[in-house]
């Protein structure tokens, strides 16, 4: 094919010489026109670098959308870091506020064991005399825990203990107290003794509500571990 | 995990002008770059979008310089430093400008004047970077010979579809505005060329 004369046609046929598209013969036709030619040589590098300008054109804007997704992407993951990593920090103020908590705030135990009501034979003149000293060890006892004297409120506590006619519900309200005043007194383990016969129990009388029963169980944990 | 090259690879990768090895070059570039160049503009001034603009400039200004010859790998400069060090030097020119503009604007209001309307050094300066890259030069052809180039150079549609979708009427519509735009485009490439700074690279033209 001979060198076409509209400019239109000729730069479709330089277009299929760039891209490789023409046959052995009209290649050799081409490279004779742009001997011949220099107008026409320079036209055909031009177009050739405009060809490659095109293509990297094309490649840059490439770049620079796979760029903008991972950055868009990369920012995406660090808010979710973020709302995790903030997540993550007030579990573990909750966690902490709640040990604090469990450590530190008062164990609560029931007050109305005081109720004179509780305790047998108040007619037996006898009887009473034994039950109002069980009862003065009690209050003593309540006394010197509330006092810091912990040593004595195990003691007091501990005597309550020993009585026998004493109604089951008196002797569980002591045996917390008891518990208490163990732990107080840094005696964890004669403590968990205590409590551990509470875990079990079925037909218990003095209630103890679950929250002073967790502080209790978790203060001989941590007064084991800290030993 | 993206793909590792080695500075080998990367140029003669970018060389190729191949897309799916220049999309994995540049995943493999940001996965190397992007975090030291962020860390760079954060602890100088900038934010994070600051770093992700600084981020494509340089990668821009990479590739246009691997295209043009300009960079030669060398046994004692990885890519990465090289990258890094173009990130440093556009970056301190940036806050340099900045520096400028707001003296400038602070001078300005001191002296309640209206900003110039023919364009400061500093933006002349910009709009010269701005062309620095075939994509810039490409962009400055109008929207539609844009569309029509990209349809039929990069996405190979034929010149039926071309005139239906760009709406040209007939195939030999859009033949005939391809050829326009083309000629267009070689005189900006030409006006490119010929800047003093600009080497340009007339050899291993690739099919499009």
């Amino acid at each position: 094919m001979e060198r076409p004369t509209d400019k239109e046609a000729e730069h479709d046929w330089v277009e299929r010489y760039l891209n490789g598209q023409m046959t052995a013969d009209e290649r050799a036709v081409v490279e004779a026109e742009r001997q011949a030619d220099p107008a026409f040589d320079t036209d055909v590098n031009l177009l050739k670098r405009t060809h490659d300008l095109m293509k990297e054109a094309f490649l840059e804007q490439q770049a620079i959308d796979t760029i903008r997704q991972l950055q868009v992407r990369d920012r995406r993951r660090t808010q979710q870091l973020r709302v995790i990593t903030r997540s993550l920090g007030s579990v573990v103020a909750l966690a902490a506020m709640l040990v604090l908590y469990m450590s530190f705030s008062p164990i609560t135990v029931p007050d109305s064991e005081n109720d004179l009501s509780v305790t047998r034979s108040l007619a037996d003149d006898t009887t009473a005399t034994v039950q109002k000293r069980v009862f003065g060890q009690f209050f003593d006892g309540q006394a010197h825990l509330t006092e810091g004297q912990y040593a004595l409120a195990v003691k007091n506590f501990e005597q309550v203990l020993t009585a026998t006619d004493i109604r089951p519900y008196f002797r569980e309200a002591a045996q917390w107290h008891l518990a208490v005043a163990y732990l107080k007194s840094g005696q964890p383990d004669k403590a968990e003794r205590l409590y551990n016969q509470f875990t079990s129990c079925v037909d218990c009388e003095y209630s103890v509500n679950a929250i002073d029963r967790w502080k209790v169980w978790w203060r001989i944990k941590l007064a084991q571990w800290l030993d | 995990m993206p793909k590792t090259f080695t500075d080998q690879e990367l140029v003669d990768g970018l060389l190729a002008r191949d897309e799916r090895l220049t999309r994995a070059i540049v995943q493999f570039l940001y996965h190397q770059c992007q975090k030291p160049i962020t860390r760079l503009v954060t602890r100088q001034h900038g934010d994070e979008d600051d770093a992700n603009d600084l981020f494509q400039d340089v990668i821009l200004i990479f590739l246009q310089n691997v295209w043009d010859g300009k960079y030669q790998l060398r046994s004692d400069t990885k890519v990465t430093t090289y990258i890094y060090g173009i990130a440093q030097t556009k970056w301190l020119r940036e806050l340099e400008l900045r520096k400028n503009r707001t003296a400038r604007f602070e001078r300005y209001d001191r002296e309640q004047s209206m900003l110039p309307d023919t364009p400061t050094p500093e933006q002349l300066y910009l709009n010269a970077e701005e062309v620095e890259s075939s994509w810039a030069v490409f962009n400055q052809l109008g929207d539609r010979c844009r569309e029509l180039l990209t349809a039929f150079y990069r996405d190979h549609l034929t010149m039926e579809q071309i005139a239906v979708e760009l709406g040209l009427g007939t195939a030999d519509n859009a033949k005939t505005r391809k050829y326009r735009c083309i000629q267009e485009l070689k005189k900006l490439t030409s006006v490119w060329n010929d800047q003093p700074t600009k080497k340009p690279n007339t050899t291993g033209l690739s099919a499009i």
